[in-house]
Order: structure tokens, then sequence, then C-alpha cells
């Protein structure tokens, strides 16, 4: 009786895993191909762009706070990162300043930055809900991405800028590396530091945060921080894995980015879930895509599908929650009640 | 005298988005000569057709607490459906060739809407689910289902009767600014007079104690999901009437547009406060700002830069807002109680 009592939390809580492990016998079932090793390098391949942005959403999530203007950044960053290399007019359509790369990749990151720092400064210190600041800076920064190169593509020649999206070290592409370091860095970061248990407590009730003497108000700027140099970095790897940048990159993927923070257990509500359940939504949702390919679904269905499983997900976490309910103590749920209110 | 002062700021302040609109107003008024004659006043309000049916659907959700981000692919599945069953068939229409009756056609596009909503409502109150996912995957699956349904095909070959609703006039006003005007009056008289409207407020207020007091949160949150499903997709019928063809990409990013207005006028995030004429408002002044800047001969790429800057700015002011009329209203609490209204 008691071995149920445990099987039960334990599958539940790793819920996000079990439901991989599901879909990849699915796919080793139904597609040819998809067990080697070469597919599931190319899944994950396909997941470093999103599996940067999650990171970077993730603490901000984690302290209650959406932010997103990370697509935009990403979209402004990718090309300025090229933009700022490259000689201007055909065939490259750059600035023409054609900088060191080095120096492009700091001033991206700066950028990034900056960005993450005005939202944290309007949320914090004007007070302004954190919804709608990253919802102007969104549109703002989009529309600068378009002034800045008047709607152009630019193309990047330059080894070493593509290398973080096109480089290989020991047959492994450089983005699979780069983003799995992330996750473990971020996930020790958040786990075992003052700051990563700092953001939890913000994120569950930030008025008892505040009580035991964290400032909630330079940590949440700190977190924009983090969410906007992570979508600067992924705005440099995926320009470098694509060698060009469109003005309408990452439009619409703070959806997805949402999408995999949620199914990986990261609570909209601040306070909850772990970069490791995180990773599994990212892996999650870009399984699903590479078997559908290979498949040979079309792409229209595959979005579609892709929906209704974050879907499905959703509806059995949400009953997972409904389930756990009475097993947790009960003293979680006036916590839980009383963050909304607080929710700016 | 003192008492006067807070009276006339507190006012202003719980106008402030007819004092910016006012603003932007005068301001483009000075600056381009063509900005203020009757032929651009009524095509803001043409632009603003559209954006405002959405922003009604939206801000029931929002009164009650709730979001719902599908409006965006309800409006472009149920376009590209209206087009596809009232369309003749082949090249160049890529319509289904079984060219509905349009009132029909109408019909079909409101039961989806409809279906959609219901379906959001069922999730969100029945299987307990958060709303922001619900409708952030619902808008993933629909605009999904459009581009499966389209192939990425244009649709042509929509007759006249159908597109009436965007496209033609009624003496000196489009028929979609006359329907435009009406359906924020209704939604302004529901919300603030019928038990309906009550129980948004209270639930977005307090939703336990909305409970307590006997209101069925569920049942009315079910509620503003169909009117916003059914809201998009009339909005659908206007902008296909307007576009004359039903494209894929209709409404796509749309939502961000939606919930600034909403929020620029007055409509809470959290539920509870703001009322329909402030959506309005919101819905105008974005509109005004497209407007004006195009006179000015701006560039396309730099009016979506200032609109986020214009909205970033009404925010911020209204985040000051919001603080400093905390104290004004503890000095003067009757005062407050008497201008606030809603």
């Amino acid at each position: 009786m008691t071995k149920i009592n445990r099987v039960i939390p334990f599958l539940l809580n790793n819920l996000i895993w079990f439901l991989l492990i599901g879909i990849m016998i699915f796919f080793t079932l139904t597609a040819e191909n998809f067990l080697t090793p070469g597919n599931f390098l190319n899944i994950l391949f396909n997941a470093s762009v999103l599996g940067v942005m999650v990171i970077g959403q993730s603490f901000t999530l984690l302290t209650g706070n959406f932010d997103l203007s990370a697509e935009s950044i990403l979209g402004l960053c990718g090309l300025m990162g090229i933009w700022l290399i490259t000689s201007a007019g055909a065939p490259y359509y750059g600035s023409g300043g054609e900088l060191p790369v080095w120096v492009s990749i700091l001033i991206i990151l700066s950028i990034g930055v900056l960005i993450g720092l005005i939202n944290g400064f309007l949320i914090t210190k004007m007070k302004v809900n954190n919804f709608v600041v990253t919802l102007a800076m969104l549109i703002t920064i989009r529309g600068l991405t378009l002034v800045i190169n008047n709607g152009q593509t630019s193309y990047s020649i330059s080894e070493a800028y593509n290398w973080l999206g096109l480089g290989k070290i020991a047959q492994v592409p450089v983005p699979v590396i780069v983003v799995l370091v992330l996750f473990a860095l971020t996930y020790i970061i958040t786990t075992y530091t003052p700051f990563g248990r700092e953001i939890f407590a913000i994120g569950a009730n930030r008025n008892a945060a505040m009580a035991s003497g964290v400032r909630p108000d330079r940590r949440i700027i700190q977190v924009y921080m983090i969410s906007g140099l992570l979508a600067a970095f992924a705005g440099w790897m995926l320009s470098a894995r694509l060698t060009n940048a469109m003005s309408s990159m990452g439009k619409g993927m703070i959806f997805e980015v949402m999408a995999a923070a949620v199914i990986g257990g990261i609570s909209l509500k601040g306070g909850q879930g772990s970069l490791i359940g995180a990773l599994g939504g990212v892996l999650l949702l870009t399984t699903i895509g590479a078997g559908l390919n290979l498949m040979n679904v079309s792409v229209f269905w595959i979005q579609v599908i892709r929906g209704v499983i974050i879907l499905v997900a959703m509806i059995v976490e949400a009953q997972k929650v409904r389930y756990m309910a009475p097993s947790v103590n009960a003293s979680q749920k006036p916590i839980l009640a009383s963050r909304q209110p607080s929710g700016d | 005298m003192r008492l006067n002062r807070d009276k006339i700021i507190v006012f202003l302040l719980d106008n402030l988005i007819w004092v910016l609109l006012t603003i932007a107003v005068v301001t483009f008024a000075l600056l381009s000569d063509r900005f203020l004659t009757s032929k651009n006043l009524v095509n803001i309000l043409v632009h603003s057709s559209v954006l405002g049916i959405m922003v009604i659907g939206q801000s029931f959700c929002q009164l009650s607490g709730n979001f719902d981000l599908s409006a965006e692919s309800i409006l472009g599945l149920a376009a590209i459906l209206g087009a596809f069953v009232i369309a003749p068939a082949g090249a160049p229409f890529f319509g289904s060739g079984l060219q509905l009756n349009p009132i029909l056609t109408v019909l079909i596009m409101f039961v989806l809407g409809i279906l959609v909503g219901w379906i959001n409502g069922f999730l969100v109150t029945r299987m307990k689910m958060n709303n922001f996912i619900v409708t952030l995957a619902m808008l993933i699956i629909i605009r999904g289902l459009t581009l499966v349904f389209s192939e990425g095909k244009t649709i042509t070959g929509i007759p006249q009767g159908f597109k009436a609703l965007g496209h033609e006039s009624l003496g000196p006003l489009p028929i979609s600014v006359i329907v435009l005007l009406i359906a924020f009056a209704v939604a302004f008289v529901i919300t603030r007079y019928t038990r309906f409207g009550r129980d948004l407020y209270a639930i977005g207020g307090n939703r336990d104690a909305a409970l307590a007091s006997g209101i069925d949160p569920n049942r009315r949150i079910r509620q503003v999901y169909l009117i916003s499903g059914l809201m998009a997709a009339f909005a659908a019928w206007m902008e296909l009437g307007r576009l004359g063809v039903g494209a894929t990409r209709i409404g796509e990013g749309m939502i961000f547009e939606i919930q600034a207005a909403a929020v620029i006028g007055g409509i809470s995030l959290f539920g509870g406060r703001g009322n329909m004429i402030g959506a309005l408002g919101g819905v105008l002044l974005l509109s005004t700002f497209n407007s004006g800047l195009n006179l000015m001969m701006v560039s396309g790429f730099w009016i979506d830069m200032i609109r986020g800057i214009i909205i970033l700015l009404a925010m911020l002011i209204d985040a000051q807002k919001t603080r400093y009329k905390a104290p004004v209203t503890s000095q003067a609490a009757v005062v407050a109680s008497e201008s606030q209204g809603l």
C-alpha cells in the first residue's frame, strides 16, 4: 500500500520523462530510422535554440514573471550579429561596418542584457505589469529589427560567426554541447545557489521572501537580464545555423517557448518546476516534430498535432495537480492562493 | 479648494485614455493638414473596426480574469473557412465549389467560433486548466488547422453580398463602423447594467467572494469564452469583406495588439476592472497613431516600433496613476468612490 502511494507521486512528478519515453517508443515502432544516433543528434540539434530560449524564460517564470519580449530580442540580436560584421548592399546586405566577429557578439549580448535591464527596471521600479511591459517591448523591438535593415535579409559568410550554429566538436554539433552545458549550469544555479533559492522563494510567495530578507526587485531585474542575455545568445545561435537573418526571425516563437517550459513543469505562477523538467519539455516538442517529419506528415499537420499534444500534456498535468492536491501538505494551498493578488 | 483640485486630477486620471487620445489627435492635426478631414477620420474608424470587435471579445474574458489568446487563430480559421465554403472551386478561386448561400456561410463561421469557445471554456472550467495555457495551445492548434485547410493558398471569388459588412457604406458611414459603434454600445450596456455584467466584475474582482455570494463563476467563464469565440468569428466576416480574399495569415500576431488595446483602454489583466468605453478608447488610440504616422509618411517599419513605444508609455503613465491615486484616494475616499464609477 505504501509502495503504491510512493510510486504514483514519483510517476506524476516525472511525468514529462514518461511522456517523452512513450513518444519515443511510439515513433520507434512507427517510423523507420527514428532510433539512430544520427537522428538523436538531429533532435538535440533542433532543440538547441528553443532550449536556450526556454532556459531564459524559465528564470523569469520561476519568479512569477513573463518575458514575452524574448522572441523579439532573438530576432534583433540575430540580425544585428550578422549585420554588424558584413558589407553593405548586395550580396550580403549588412551595415558595411564589417566589425570583428567578437566585437559584434559582445555588442549583441550587451543589447540583450540592456533590454532585459529596461524590462526589469520598468517592472520593479516603475511598477508596470510584467506582461504589459514585455508585450510592448516585443512590439517595439520587432519594429526596431525591421527598421535596422529595412526588412532586408543579411547573409553571413564568417566561419567564426557561424561556428556556434554549424561547428562540430568530435562529431557532436556545437549547439548541442552548448545547450546541454547551459541546462546543467542553470540547473545547478537554480537548485544549489542562494540566488536560485531566492528566485523560487520570490515566485512562491513574494511577501514572505521579502520578510525573510530577499530583495525581490533586485532579483527580478537580474532574471530579466539573464533572459535578455540568453535570448541574444539564442539569436546568435539561430542566425549562425541559418547563416542568414531575416527581420521576422523568431516571430511567434514565444508561444512555443512558453509551451515547452510549462509542459516541462515550470509553473506560470512562479516558484515551481526545475530546469531539468524544462529540458524535458523542449525535448518532447522537438521529438514530436522530428518523428512526424520522419513519418512524412505534412508540415501543416505537424503544427496541429504539436498543439494537440501540448494540450493533452497540460490536461494530464492539470489532473495530476488535482490528484496530488489532497496528498500535499494543506499549508501549501494558502501560499498559492495568496500569489494571485501580488501577481504583478 | 484642495478637494476640488484632487477631484479634477482623479477625473482626468480615470479618463486618461481620452486625454491621451485628445492629445494625439491635436498633435497630428497640427502636424498634418490632411489628418483632421472627415475622410481620414472615417478611415481611422474603419481600421478600428476589426480590432475593435476582437477587443470586445477579449475584454469580456479579461473582465472575468481570463485570457483568450486563441481569438486571433479563430479569426484566421473562420475567415479561411468562410471563404472556402462560399467561393467557386479551381484556379483562380481555390474555394470548395460549394458556393453556399452567404447566410449559411456566416452561420457556419459562427458555429466554428462558438465551438472553439466552448472547448476553451470546457477545458478551463471543467478540467481546471490554466486559461493561459489552454488558449495558447488552442492558438497553435487552430493556426495549424488553418494551414492544413488552406494549404497556404489565397481564396478569392467571394460574392459582393457577403463582403458588404466590411466593404459597403450606409450613407456617409461604412457599415463596419456603424456595427463597431453599436457593438461597443451593446457590450457597454451588457457589462454595466445586466446581472451577467455585474457577475463578470465580481468574478474578476474576487472569485471566492463571487462564489460565496451565489454566482456560478464557471458558468460565467464558459459564457465569456463563447462570446469571445463568436466575436472572433464575426470579426472574421468583417475582415473578409474588407480584404476581399481569404488568406492563411489573417489575424496572425494580432493578439498582441488586441491585448495592448484592451489594457491601454483600462481593462485590467487580472480581471474586475475597466469598462468597454475605455477599451474603445484604446482601440481608437492605436488606430489614430497608425493613421497619423502614415500621413506623416513615416515608414511602416518605424510605425511598428513607435506603436510599441506608445503602448509602453501609456502603460507607464497608467502605472504611475495607480501609484499616485493610492494616497489621494485614502485622503479623499469619498471623492474617489464617487468619480471612480466602476
